[in-house]
């Protein structure tokens, strides 16, 4: 009894000893406290400060840091909260080995994902560097905003290839487990994937992974910037991403034109938006069955996370009758990516529920207080990691008039103005609105030269 | 028990970091002064910095008709990279050339994006004050301008290759104009080729 009575005490301390509580509390709490700072428009940084000081999940609350810095238009903080994550990329993701990056590990197996460190998503990374691009470019750093627009598309080119190879290999190293086979049941696995039909089918993913902003938002820097030749190859990629957009049509026309002998004889407003809160996490739980047992089906209840749709902003934006075009659903860009790694996250919860069940199994021949805790374990540790990037926007759009009247009045989707930039017409502006929800609005305005 | 920690923990320094390639230049073979890094390092600007000087010279580009030597002024440098650099580490190698050559000098009154030394307009703005002795401040007329421009640019080109190595081409490209006519009088490039492992960005 006191051997039983110290494994039973062993087991539950197993996750509190690892990671503190977030196996047993996962990381909604501090998710959704964020998003009500996001909301609220306060520049409130104690949540961030926190994670950052505790270096807990410092990829997540550096990045989620860099959106509210730079919703307060502080855009050095914002840039210096990006680097933070990007620095964490560069030395600890990229050089761990790919299976590692998807999960898969002996933790997460026995406990749950949520006892590892956040290690992002290939979007969230291509993001990264356009945000710290943005910033540079309200800052009036021209030169380092370059830089950055190249990183995110060399993220974007690794991206690709991440997708192309890596993956597959994940999931050859997850068949060496020896559950592999009880995991990948294809009744378990029927089981799983039915509750996802709704937010994996009637989709079309982007070509190759690529996040159509990242390349478009670039070739719109390199137009203000007066690198019209490589502005064209950008936009000219985009229209072949998209051959119907007609905003994207019309820069690359502009760009096209510049790069030959025409001079630029018109400025003009380019009107960025980011339009309502991209997809987030929640955990559902499903009762799948267990072909683990001979002769005898045992159905277990699994915790998983799936994607749910956040509200959009206005519909559009409008200026001298104009309206703007989508330029990139980050949704589908965000359930892309989810939708690519799921076989992994699915199979990883099978198997991590596999091995609980059997312990659970084994516990409750050694009597009921066994079976207790084993269910007790099970029970707690049976979180799903719902962790991503909140601060991103549902999609973004643009639209282009030409500077020939001041100020630009800018208009929601009922012809509201919600926005009066004063611009000068000698030269282009970037006009960056962010808009999660109706009323909140956040305007950046950018001038190539001017702070 | 001993033991075995240090013999794990030695297997897992070979696992990590063993089977990932080192930095090395492009058809080189030697192991010796190797790149540490896949970024532009020091070396890799004086590589380029030489190599321009000798090209630019060799040329005949800044040989002035009639002897003299040119006004030149610089031009717009651009880093068309992802990393952040400082393209005055290539630059002043080069200006420090020229002016040891003989064949030019660099004005300072006058570049792209502003003088880059304020005080030549800062001391004609003393013409009105009284405190100086007027007759040592610079006279209306006097600042040359320049009859050349040097600008140039720094470009990368990244591409993986089959044995999961990236290779990452650097290429400085530097123009001189002849202002006057508009003309490019002469034009270098110096490339710098690395491959390393592909695990990690090259920044």
């Amino acid at each position: 009894m006191g051997l039983l009575l110290n494994r039973v005490f062993f087991l539950l301390s197993i996750p509190i000893f690892f990671s503190g509580c977030v196996a047993i509390t996962g990381h909604g709490n501090s998710l959704r406290s964020f998003e009500v700072t996001l909301k609220s428009s306060t520049c409130d940084y104690s949540l961030i400060d926190k994670k950052l000081k505790d270096k807990d999940d410092v990829i997540l609350w550096a990045s989620q840091g860099g959106s509210l810095s730079r919703n307060c238009f502080d855009y050095n903080k914002s840039n210096d909260m990006f680097d933070k994550a990007e620095e964490l990329y560069k030395s600890n993701v990229d050089l761990q080995s790919n299976a590692n990056k998807i999960g898969n590990s002996a933790s997460s197996i026995l406990i749950n994902n949520n006892v590892n460190d956040y290690k992002g998503n290939e979007y969230e990374k291509v993001m990264l560097n356009t945000y710290k691009g943005l910033n540079f470019m309200a800052l009036g750093n021209f030169a380092d905003a370059r830089v950055e627009f190249n990183r995110a598309l060399d993220r974007q080119r690794r991206a690709k290839e991440y997708f192309k190879y890596e993956i597959q290999q994940a999931h050859k190293k997850a068949k060496k487990d020896k559950n592999y086979n009880q995991a990948n049941n294809k009744y378990t696995q029927k089981a799983i994937y039915d509750r996802y039909v709704d937010i994996f089918s009637g989709f079309k993913a982007y070509p190759d992974f690529v996040n159509p902003y990242a390349t478009y938002i670039s070739g719109i820097f390199f137009l203000l910037d007066g690198d019209y030749v490589k502005a064209r190859d950008l936009l000219k990629e985009s229209v072949a991403m998209q051959p119907q957009n007609r905003q994207i049509k019309e820069d690359f026309e502009l760009a096209d034109r510049l790069s030959g002998f025409t001079k630029k004889d018109k400025n003009y407003a380019w009107i960025i938006y980011e339009n309502g809160q991209s997809m987030a996490k929640r955990e559902i739980n499903i009762n799948i069955p267990l072909f683990i047992f001979t002769n005898k089906v045992y159905y277990a209840g699994l915790s998983l996370p799936k994607l749910y749709e956040r509200p959009s902003s206005y519909k559009f934006l409008e200026v001298n009758g104009k309206k703007s075009t989508l330029i990139a659903n980050m949704d589908n860009i965000i359930k892309a990516e989810f939708e690519k790694r799921f076989s992994q996250i699915a199979l990883e919860g099978t198997l991590n529920l596999i091995v609980k069940t059997y312990t659970q199994y084994e516990l409750n021949k050694s009597g009921p207080l066994g079976g207790f805790a084993g269910m007790l374990y099970q029970a707690l540790t049976n979180r799903a990691d719902i962790r991503s990037w909140t601060a991103l926007p549902k999609n973004f759009q643009s639209l282009r008039v030409e500077l020939n009247q001041n100020p630009v009045i800018i208009r929601d989707d009922r012809g509201k103005v919600i926005s009066t930039v004063q611009v000068e017409n000698k030269t282009d502006v970037l006009i960056y609105i962010k808009s999660s929800l109706r009323g909140n609005i956040k305007v950046h305005k950018i001038i190539k030269g001017k702070k | 028990m001993k033991k075995v920690i240090i013999a794990v923990l030695a297997i897992g320094v070979l696992v990590f970091t063993g089977c990932a390639t080192k930095p090395h230049y492009v058809g080189v073979e030697s192991t010796k002064d190797m790149p540490t890094t896949m970024s532009i390092d020091r070396r890799d600007f004086e590589k380029a910095a030489n190599k321009a000087i000798k090209d630019m010279l060799d040329s005949g580009a800044l040989d002035k008709k009639g002897g003299g030597r040119y006004v030149v002024a610089m031009g717009r440098m651009v880093n068309d990279t992802t990393q952040r650099i400082d393209t005055d580490m290539l630059i002043k190698k080069i200006r420090i050339a020229m002016l040891k050559s003989g064949k030019a000098v660099i004005t300072t009154a006058v570049s792209a994006g502003g003088p880059e030394d304020e005080m030549t307009k800062e001391v004609r703005k003393l013409r009105a004050d009284d405190e100086f002795k007027q007759s040592t401040i610079a006279k209306k007329g006097t600042i040359y301008a320049p009859d050349m421009s040097l600008s140039g640019k720094i470009m990368q080109r990244i591409v993986k290759d089959g044995n999961n190595d990236q290779l990452v081409e650097y290429y400085f490209n530097l123009t001189l104009t002849h202002l006057e006519t508009g003309l490019a009088f002469w034009e270098g490039e110096s490339v710098v080729g690395k491959v390393g492992s592909n695990d990690s960005v090259v920044w």
